[in-house]
């Protein structure tokens, strides 16, 4: 093994920590079926395949959610995680995808697939519109932005009501992603199942995205706009297409998320919302894949477990709290997010055994 | 006496990498101190390593006490001043503004006396005094060096450090610059650590010189004995004939 | 043209909350570099505050003082213990941080007093003025007032004490500053504790007009944002002026433009966000070198 070893016989510390734990160049030199990670990602696939048919559907329609929200996460991740941009709005483009679907299915009777399809297309061009300021404006004033677009959003769904069925909302009687005859299947073990084939292929895309050419481009485009422009990097044309990506990805996840729960409300896509999908990049860990479903499992699961303890008038609100908390410890100590952190315990351990076996 | 300043061993690095391997030097009361070399020699961080703006490692000790783990904020208070490179001007302030901030580190004894000194520092500065009011960010850049040394004096430090004041000046500006520094000692009676690439104008003004190379100390001599070793210059200074500092080999 | 002008007034009235609660942003912007997205909470936990004091009995003139200090060691507090670790960590890691406060300051306050809207009695009594064809109510001008006052004496504390000017250096540069023997951390913490202090007189104010609940504060922050926005994050006095044509702004809008009204009345607020940024993000007054990001 090529391992940098230094005079003292230890190998070499990492550039940065990558979920194999071996620097940055032996993790893309070993073959996947080599790397841990691979297993365990194989590993849940394969839990999430098996999973519709030992649990109820009333828990798989909230695992679907999870699914869902891991796809907006997902999104959020590449935007934040790997162009350093800011979005505090992404909840907003959730929910445009949501009601794209929502009224290419109730007004224009499209199918389910070609709604989502409209859904993804809108928030993607949503997406790309916002990008333009960003290519003038950054940080800061970006987070500004988004999160006026944030707050409008729901505003703007309540006011147009003819089109949106203002604060009521649209509903539907049953999701349209039914099960298809003859396969035996419930409707939410087969919206589970679609789910889980979708956020893999989202993760996947994502995954090949960012570790070729465009992802070093976003890389260089992270850590220093001026020189990415030097080196050649179309530093308005990236910037443009990540945001349209990272929208349409979202967009995807609200689409989903709106047909499989057969309603879209404008108070689901509020600011608090856009707020909490950011505490679920930042929580779950803004640099991994893994950190978009853990991030979303905590956004989504944790409001009914504190209801489960404290009721449910105030398990809103506690959660809404635990949610800051958890933001701010992860801020604090765990810059990398949860992900991060068990993704260096892990190589730190294995590093540890090899050194010993060595 | 002990000296003011006592430097053993200090070492200072950015992130990895080393910039500073181990400097002694010493600067005694009311003494002038050029300290020289080349760009990347490390006059900048030493400067900085003294007043904590750096994390330094080794010993440093200023009027008997050690500033070991002292903030920066904590050492200019206790009379240890320093002039930035790039001069540090509050820019969104005037320049009268930016003067009176250096009555903020004075030692609280002597803040009574402040208006004087004020006084004292237009007639060293007269131009400081006609530009009182302008926003300090309108002034050129040597009227601005001028501002910083001014607001340095003004907060009454035993010390000064100095860096590279003539980076960037015209050569008259540099020369009415130098001589400021040659009067300081005696009209404001403090001991000055002047780090500077023009080792010519630097050495008349100064008592001592200490030269530096790839962060350590590779000469300390008396001024005058420095000025006259043309080969020292020339192996560490980069001096051409006609006395320009170039970039070192 | 009566209408108009009373439109205008009212705007005005409005708009000098939003130009507090934008002078709070602006000072926050100016120490730390970031915005903070939950200056609109603390001013509401502030306003719950004063409401709690004046149901215990407390007479407003003791209320004000004490909303004050206790506004001040808040965001002081919040400075020291909650910002500060991340302070070098850039502008995400701040921005996060703010959005932390935004949720969690919202959510004590919910659980605290709960989510009904309360209507809280104006401080100033409930008696009508006539000045010509225009009608004033004690809740205008005396809030009004007390607003113009806070901001006032914000603006004489920055601009002729000693403190202020040692809050500036910092805010302009701060190496220099700790060069100089400031404490820059101190510094920033009084920052806060200023800004926090300024909103809080904000959400006083506002609470008997717009009703007392954890929203209070929600819109309200969207157009103090585009008030500093428009003003310029560097500029306190852009912050105020700012607030007051965002407010005249806003009501001329809903009460003359058709389709934009009530709640809808947000999207002006945007608009001039959107329309500063791409155009002139320094804003109005704002120094186009001091775009922090």
């Amino acid at each position: 093994m090529a391992t940098a070893i230094s005079a003292a016989g230890r190998p070499a510390p990492a550039a940065q920590p990558s979920p194999s734990g071996n620097g940055p160049v032996l993790a893309e030199l070993r073959p996947l079926w080599r790397r841990p990670v691979s297993w365990a990602w194989t590993a849940l696939f394969a839990v999430g395949l098996v999973l519709p048919f030992f649990i109820s559907d009333f828990d798989l329609f909230k695992a679907s959610r999870v699914l869902t929200v891991a796809i907006a996460v997902a999104g959020l991740n590449l935007l934040i995680g790997r162009a350093g941009q800011i979005s505090a709005g992404h909840g907003a483009l959730y929910g445009l995808g949501a009601y794209t679907a929502m009224i290419f299915v109730r007004e224009l009777g499209w199918s389910w697939p070609l709604a989502v399809l409209a859904g993804v297309v809108f928030s993607g061009v949503a997406g790309w519109l916002i990008g333009l300021p960003a290519l003038r404006v950054t940080g800061l004033n970006l987070g500004l932005l988004t999160i006026a677009i944030a707050a409008i959003f729901p505003l703007l769904l309540s006011r147009f009501v003819d089109l949106t069925g203002g604060t009521v909302g649209l509903q539907l009687p049953g999701s349209p992603i039914s099960a298809p005859e003859g396969l035996g299947l419930t409707d939410e073990q087969f919206q589970f199942l679609l789910l889980v084939l979708v956020l893999t292929v989202v993760l996947v895309l994502l995954r090949n995205l960012t570790t070729g050419p465009f992802g070093r481009a976003l890389e260089a485009l992270r850590v220093n706009p001026l020189m990415a422009r030097s080196e050649g990097v179309d530093v308005n044309r990236l910037t443009l297409t990540v945001f349209a990506i990272s929208s349409a990805v979202a967009g995807l996840g609200g689409a989903l998320g709106g047909l499989v729960l057969a309603s879209t409300v404008p108070d689901s896509y509020s600011m608090f919302f856009s707020l909490t999908l950011l505490s679920a990049c930042v929580v779950g860990g803004s640099r991994t894949w893994a950190g978009a479903l853990i991030g979303a499992a905590f956004i989504v699961y944790l409001p009914d477990v504190i209801s489960q303890q404290i009721g449910s008038t105030t398990g809103g609100q506690w959660s809404q709290l635990v949610y800051a908390a958890a933001l701010l410890l992860t801020l604090f100590f765990l810059p990398t997010g949860v992900a991060g952190g068990l993704g260096r315990l892990v190589s730190r351990l294995a590093g540890r055994s090899r050194r010993r076996g060595a | 006496m002990s000296a003011l300043l006592e430097v053993t061993g200090l070492t200072a690095a950015y992130g990895a990498v080393r910039v500073l391997h181990g400097i002694d030097l010493t600067v005694g009361e009311n003494e002038i101190v050029a300290v020289l070399g080349a760009n990347g020699a490390g006059k900048t961080t030493l400067l900085r390593a003294l007043s904590g703006t750096v994390k330094a490692g080794g010993g440093v000790s200023f009027a008997g006490r050690s500033l070991a783990g002292t903030s920066a904020a904590r050492i200019a208070r206790g009379g240890l001043g320093h002039v930035p490179q790039g001069r540090g001007t509050f820019t969104g302030l005037t320049v009268e503004e930016n003067i009176r901030l250096g009555i903020v580190s004075r030692p609280a004894a002597t803040k009574g006396q402040a208006d004087g000194d004020l006084d004292r520092i237009y007639g060293t500065f007269p131009v400081l005094q006609e530009m009182r009011r302008r926003p300090a960010g309108a002034l050129s850049g040597g009227q601005q060096q001028m501002l910083a040394l001014a607001r340095a004096l003004l907060a009454r430090p035993r010390l000064l450090l100095i860096d590279e004041p003539s980076l960037g000046l015209a050569p008259l500006t540099s020369a009415d610059m130098f001589s400021v520094l040659a009067r300081l000692r005696e009209e404001w009676s403090l001991s000055v650590l002047l780090a500077e690439q023009n080792a010519r104008a630097s050495l008349k003004v100064a008592d001592r010189g200490v030269v530096l190379a790839r962060g350590r100390v590779v000469a300390a001599a008396p001024a005058a004995e420095l000025a006259a070793d043309a080969g020292l210059r020339a192996a560490y200074l980069g001096e051409s004939p006609d006395g320009l500092t170039e970039v070192a080999p | 043209m009566t209408e108009f002008l009373q439109q205008t007034v009212s705007g005005l009235t409005t708009g000098l909350v939003y130009a507090a609660l934008a002078l709070a942003i602006a000072l926050v912007f100016q120490g730390t570099g970031t915005l903070n997205f939950a200056q609109g909470e603390f001013a509401t936990l502030a306003a719950f505050v004063s409401f709690a004091l004046s149901s215990a009995g407390l007479s407003w003139w003791l209320i004000v003082p004490v909303l004050v200090v206790l506004s001040f060691v808040f965001g002081a507090g919040v400075e020291r213990l909650l910002v500060r670790p991340v302070e070098g960590s850039g502008p995400l890691a701040l921005l996060t941080v703010t959005a932390a406060l935004l949720l969690g300051t919202n959510a004590v306050t919910a659980l605290i007093w709960g989510t009904d809207v309360r209507s809280m009695p104006s401080p100033f009594g409930d008696s009508v003025y006539r000045l010509g064809p225009l009608t004033f109510t004690a809740q205008a001008l005396g809030g009004g007032a007390l607003v113009v006052l806070a901001m006032l004496l914000c603006g004489l504390v920055f601009r002729f004490t000693p403190l202020g000017l040692r809050l500036r250096a910092v805010a302009d540069n701060p190496d220099s500053a700790k060069l100089l023997g400031i404490s820059t951390g101190v510094m920033l913490a009084v920052g806060w504790g200023i800004a926090a202090a300024v909103g809080a007189i904000a959400g006083l104010v506002a609470a008997p007009t717009l009703g007392l609940s954890p929203e209070l504060m929600t819109n309200p922050l969207l157009l103090a944002l585009a008030a500093a926005t428009l003003g310029g994050f560097s500029s306190r006095l852009g912050a105020v002026v700012g607030g007051l044509l965002i407010g005249v702004l806003s009501n001329l809008a809903s009460r003359y433009v058709p389709g934009i009204g009530g709640d809808l009345q947000l999207v002006v607020p945007f608009a001039v966000i959107f329309l500063v940024l791409l155009i002139r993000p320094q804003g109005l007054f704002g120094r186009a070198s001091t775009v922090r990001a």
